[in-house]
């Protein structure tokens, strides 16, 4: 101030066109009478300024630097709690801020050094020294003369709120006002502390007017929300109270410690909130798409219903498909298994299409997992039975020709009748638990949500297990690729054997897969059917598909051999 | 569900009513002053307390629940009323000396609580002698009281015998000190309280100091029993 | 090189709990030694017997506790309570007297409570009043002014009466010149009261002189002048002594105005008995006290209106012990109720 009055000034004359204040007051403690004196003439001497601006001396007493308490003592109000000064209206710069503010705006010099106090008994010369911003302070304590061996203790700051110093590779920063080097007797020994005396001198010198002797007792005993009560956070952390206490208590340290367990609770406190928010949105997230899916399989179930309910002849049409199948599947199987349905070829084709296409709707209209009722699980199993068989009449109408029916000379009649008998029995059965194993699988894979990949796997079981079983009926074992009974005497054992394992494996897949399995055995199915040309990739996947069918096949040829 | 053993260690020491549960304090604090009235008294509660754990264990089974409490004070009741009727008759210096602590009995919070803790809750033989533990427990700590108090007092003991146990025993008296000036805050309550402090503090230094010397109640949770076990 | 870290501040003010121990010991001497004039050398004895006693039972309770002895001891608040306890009580009491009541005071109500800074009664107090009730003869036995006994006691009869094994007993040395023996000035203006005197009249009797207690003036100025000193020194605030004498000043004022042949002028009750000692030595300590400013205005007032009640309508002549100790029950609510306000609270 004595020497830069002018710079501080210029500074002031800055902050006042920014901020447009309606008085200024540079207030400096009366045991700086020549800076006083510098200050007012500069100020007499500034135009600009001397109107509404004055210099005034306040007594020297700790801790009038503090930004709350300085504007009590001059202006006399208070600054509410939690507020800042700007909320009355108040304004709180340093004359090294002023002064910087001057040199940043007028000289377009940033804020590249500060004046800094080197003082203690340590030092041979104390002073105040501009210093750059960034000097370790190893060196300027060097450049001040610092006697090391007389040394034990370096401090930033005063020697009431300043921070001890482990090591001197440290800089210099905009916030280091002060640098205190003590010679070794110069401060006394911290003594124990004794009990408290409940003396009320802490309260005496508080210059926040709190109590310290109640924050001590509940920061001591962790009674954090009690001493928050005292207003533990208005504690400006000043030191006087420990600076009286008689019985030498660490009070500031205690409130220290407190706050930052305040904090700590608190930050744990907000995670834990921001936590239980994500979980909560979470479980809805998957509380919706649940009930989404639900409400689809519903429609879906609502669909097929109706789709169902359209007509009895359907059934009927279903049933002969079925019939149809299986005779001709019975090796070339040409008798009428059943004398009472009299069809041709060509109305068991198309029953078999009805089928085929129903159960393409169905699959189509529940795109999602059979997680629905069990009706619209048999419904499914069924169409998917009826699909796979009407596949298998279709493939061996389009291998024997079209003239199935009149093949079936060289067949027993009886033996065909049995056989066809007991074809329906299996294909009830294998319905019945196709659709046991649907309900299985739904219910298992019902909650899970389906990926791409899983899709994919999906589609080439599929295909494999059509492929399977096609190949077992090409082996002349029974069409059905349900667990197949050793009853027809013309087939041979390898075959059947094949017929069950790829039964079997069918029946795994299924269990394993889900709603996928019908429309992909759908699509599949169709693709097998066409052979060429419909779906040119689907057919291409078919084939791959037959190949790795084969393959595998051959292996289990091979386990079966060994067997 | 223990032994009498346990039960008796409990009455005597362990959950000692004077100096552990410290039940029963108006009247260990009013008439210890001399050895005899605490005697007394003391003899009084625990025949009280044996024959009401009695009774009231003799009709634990049949008493509702809900007005278990209301039952148990009117038989503690009419058993103080008895006993109080005998010392009138029997040991009338000691009635007049009493006063009103002996139908304060019925009050005693140690008569009720066995009553409620053990007496409805087990058979009359055990009943019985946990009454009979709890108050000789009692009353050892009223007669040791009692003694210091006649002691720094009056500087005897026993002063007063023949009201409680006959005109023989007036020689009982035993002039311990001569004081000149007695202490008179130990007949006072203050010097009362004072001095229960002081056993209750005497006991917790024998209980710090003597850990082995407490019989360990049974573990029962120590192991797997695979037998089926007693009913508790 | 390693420096040393520790927290700030970094310096703290020279003024430890042992010195201010040691400045209220010192500040006393005045009212003791003009209680020693007036009242002979059993005061010197009976203090002297107090703080050794207190001494080794502080020594003993810390080291039962397994703490630093030298530690505790150092803090000189033992010393001062024998002090206090030792100028409450008549200067020629027996010796056991003072050595029961020291003991009290410092293994009972200072040392189980959990030592300096954490009893809730004043010590000396509280062991005032249990030799009081033990032992009421021996504490209502003061002796005369020695300006007006008939044997005023030196140092070898003191010697001899206190420890009980010489001839005189303390009766001889309450024997006024008239020959009857004397009570205490308060003592004998409420038996004089309740025998149908005015005050007026009973102050014309040789204990008093000039409407105030022969000696006991003195004693009580001398205690002002330390207390004074204190203030000075900052040692004591203002507000317990002042709400202590305000009390009882205007709580006589009143009595006086109202009544002046039934009840003492305040000027007699400010000077007699332990007004001074209690107003800036006893109450004023801040362990037992009221923390807050405000508080211990109230402290002290009720103190000292309690004084007055129990003077005029108790039944012991000195009330200090009991309003002081009535008072610390009162502290706890006091701070709960009276909080200062906290910068930038409302």
């Amino acid at each position: 101030m004595r020497d830069n009055a002018e710079g501080i000034l210029d500074g002031i004359e800055i902050i006042k066109r920014l901020v447009k204040p309606q008085r200024i007051v540079i207030a400096i403690e009366d045991n700086k009478p020549e800076a006083v004196a510098a200050m007012r003439q500069a100020l007499s001497r500034y135009s600009v300024l001397a109107g509404n601006t004055r210099v005034t001396v306040i007594p020297t007493k700790y801790p009038s630097g503090g930004e709350k308490q300085l504007i009590q003592i001059i202006t006399g109000k208070e600054v509410p709690t939690g507020a800042i000064p700007a909320s009355q209206g108040i304004l709180v710069q340093n004359v090294g801020t002023a002064f910087a503010i001057a040199d940043a705006v007028q000289a377009s010099i940033p804020l590249i050094e500060r004046v800094v106090t080197v003082t203690g008994n340590a030092v041979s010369k104390p002073g105040n020294y501009w210093v750059p911003i960034g000097t370790p302070v190893s060196h300027l304590l060097q450049q001040c003369g610092f006697d090391i061996n007389n040394s034990n203790q370096v401090i930033v700051g005063g020697p009431m709120m300043g921070y001890t110093l482990p090591l001197l590779d440290v800089p210099v920063l905009k916030g280091t006002n002060c640098i205190l080097a003590p010679a070794i007797s110069e401060f006394a020994e911290p003594a124990e502390a004794r009990a408290c005396i409940r003396c009320g001198e802490c309260a005496q010198v508080c210059p926040a007017q709190l109590l310290p002797q109640q924050l001590y007792w509940h920061s001591k005993a962790e009674e954090y929300d009690k001493a928050q009560a005292y207003n533990l956070r208005d504690c400006i952390e000043c030191g006087c109270c420990s600076y009286v206490c008689p019985s030498e208590i660490p009070l500031v340290e205690h409130y220290r410690i407190a706050k930052s367990a305040i904090r700590n609770q608190e930050l744990e406190k907000h995670q834990a909130e921001k936590a239980k928010q994500h979980f909560e949105a979470k479980q809805k997230r998957l509380e919706d798409e649940k009930r989404h899916r639900e409400e689809r399989a519903k429609q879906a179930a609502a669909q097929r219903k109706v789709s169902m309910n359209a007509g009895d002849k359907d059934a009927i049409a279903e049933a002969m498909a079925r019939i149809q199948a299986k005779k001709a599947a019975a090796q070339a199987g040409t008798a009428e298994p059943n004398a009472a349905v009299q069809d041709t070829n060509k109305s068991s084709q198309v029953a078999a299409a009805i089928a085929r296409a129903k159960a393409k709707k169905a699959a189509s209209a529940e795109p999602s997992a059979a997680g629905s009722s069990k009706n619209d699980q048999v419904a499914a199993a069924i169409a998917r039975a009826k699909a796979k068989k009407a596949a298998a009449a279709q493939q061996h109408d389009l291998n024997s020709d079209n003239s199935v029916t009149a093949e079936s000379a060289d067949l027993d009649p009886k033996k065909a009748q049995i056989a066809a008998a007991v074809a329906r029995a299996k294909a009830k059965k294998a319905a019945a638990q196709a659709s046991a194993t649907v309900t299985d699988a739904s219910a298992t894979k019902a909650p899970e949500t389906t990926d791409s990949s899983d899709d994919k796997k999906a589609k080439i079981a599929a295909a494999v297990a059509k492929a399977k079983a096609k190949k077992a009926m090409q082996a002349q074992s029974l069409e059905d690729p349900a667990p197949v009974e050793a009853a027809s005497p013309e087939l041979d054992e390898a075959a059947t054997k094949q017929a069950k394992i790829a039964a079997a494996v069918a029946k795994a897949k299924a269990k394993k897969l889900a709603q996928a399995d019908i429309q992909v055995s759908q699509v599949t199915v169709q693709t097998t059917e066409a052979n060429t040309g419909e779906d040119p990739e689907a057919a291409k996947k078919a084939k791959i598909a037959a190949a790795v069918a084969k393959a595998k096949a051959k292996k289990a040829a091979k386990l079966q051999d060994k067997e | 569900m223990s032994s009498y053993r346990e039960i008796a260690w409990q009455g005597l020491w362990r959950n000692n009513p004077g100096l552990v549960q410290l039940l029963g304090l108006c009247p260990l604090l009013a008439v210890t002053t001399t050895l005899t009235n605490a005697l007394g008294l003391g003899l009084a509660t625990a025949i009280v307390l044996v024959f009401s754990n009695i009774l009231i264990s003799l009709v634990r089974n049949y008493v509702p629940k809900e007005i278990r409490i209301a039952v148990f004070v009117m038989i503690i009741a009419a058993l103080v009323t008895s006993v109080q009727l005998l010392v009138n008759a029997y040991a009338y210096g000691l009635y007049l000396s009493l006063g009103i602590f002996l139908p304060l009995i019925v009050t005693n919070c140690i008569i009720i609580g066995r009553a409620e803790a053990f007496a409805s809750r087990n058979n009359p033989v055990k009943a019985a002698f946990d009454g009979l533990m709890m108050g000789t427990g009692f009353t050892l700590v009223l007669c040791i009281l009692g003694s210091a108090r006649e002691l720094l007092g009056q500087g005897t003991l026993f002063s007063g015998a023949d009201q409680l146990l006959g005109p023989w025993a007036s020689s009982l008296t035993i002039h311990v000190i001569h004081f000149d000036t007695s202490f008179l805050l130990a007949m006072l309550p203050p010097g009362a309280f004072l001095g229960m402090g002081l056993l209750i503090a005497l006991k917790n230094v024998i209980d710090a100091k003597w850990p082995a010397q407490q019989p360990q109640a049974q573990p029962t949770d120590s192991h797997c029993r695979v037998s089926p076990t007693r009913e508790i | 090189m390693a420096f040393k870290v520790a927290t700030s501040p970094h310096v703290t003010h020279n003024n430890q709990t042992s010195k201010v121990m040691l400045t209220v010991l010192l500040c006393a001497i005045p009212g003791f030694l003009a209680q020693c004039y007036f009242f002979g050398w059993g005061t010197l004895i009976q203090v002297l017997l107090a703080m050794i006693t207190a001494i080794l039972c502080e020594a003993f309770v810390v080291k039962l506790r397994k703490r630093d002895i030298k530690a505790t001891l150092s803090d000189n608040s033992a010393l001062l309570t024998g002090l206090l306890l030792g100028v409450s009580i008549p200067p020629l009491a027996p010796w056991w007297v003072i050595i029961i009541g020291t003991a009290f005071a410092i293994i009972m109500v200072k040392q189980l409570y959990g030592g300096l800074g954490n009893n809730i009664f004043n010590p000396a107090m509280a062991a005032y009043v249990l030799l009081l009730i033990a032992f009421p003869v021996q504490m209502t036995s003061w002796v005369v002014p020695n300006a007006i006994a008939q044997h005023p006691a030196d140092l070898l009869a003191s010697l001899q009466t206190v420890f009980s094994f010489g001839h005189p007993d303390v009766d001889w040395y309450r024997l006024g010149i008239d020959g009857s023996s004397m009570a205490t000035p308060l003592d004998t203006l409420k038996i004089d009261l309740s025998m149908g005197l005015t005050t007026s009249e009973s102050l014309t009797k040789a204990v008093f002189s000039s409407g105030v207690g022969v000696g006991w003036v003195w004693v009580n100025l001398g205690y002002l002048i330390g207390g004074l000193i204190m203030l000075k020194l900052r040692t004591i605030r203002w507000h317990i002594p002042v709400g202590v004498i305000a009390g009882l000043g205007i709580a006589a004022t009143a009595g006086y105005l109202i009544s002046p042949d039934t009840h003492a002028s305040p000027i007699f009750h400010l000077f007699s008995g332990a007004t001074m000692l209690a107003a800036f030595f006893i109450a004023t300590d801040p362990v037992t006290a009221a923390t807050s400013n405000r508080g211990r205005i109230l402290f002290g007032v009720i103190i000292g209106v309690l004084v007055y009640l129990i003077r005029n309508f108790g039944g012991y002549p000195d009330a200090f012990a009991f309003a002081v100790l009535l008072a610390n029950l009162c502290a706890p609510l006091i701070d709960y109720y009276i909080k200062p306000r906290a910068y930038g609270h409302r």
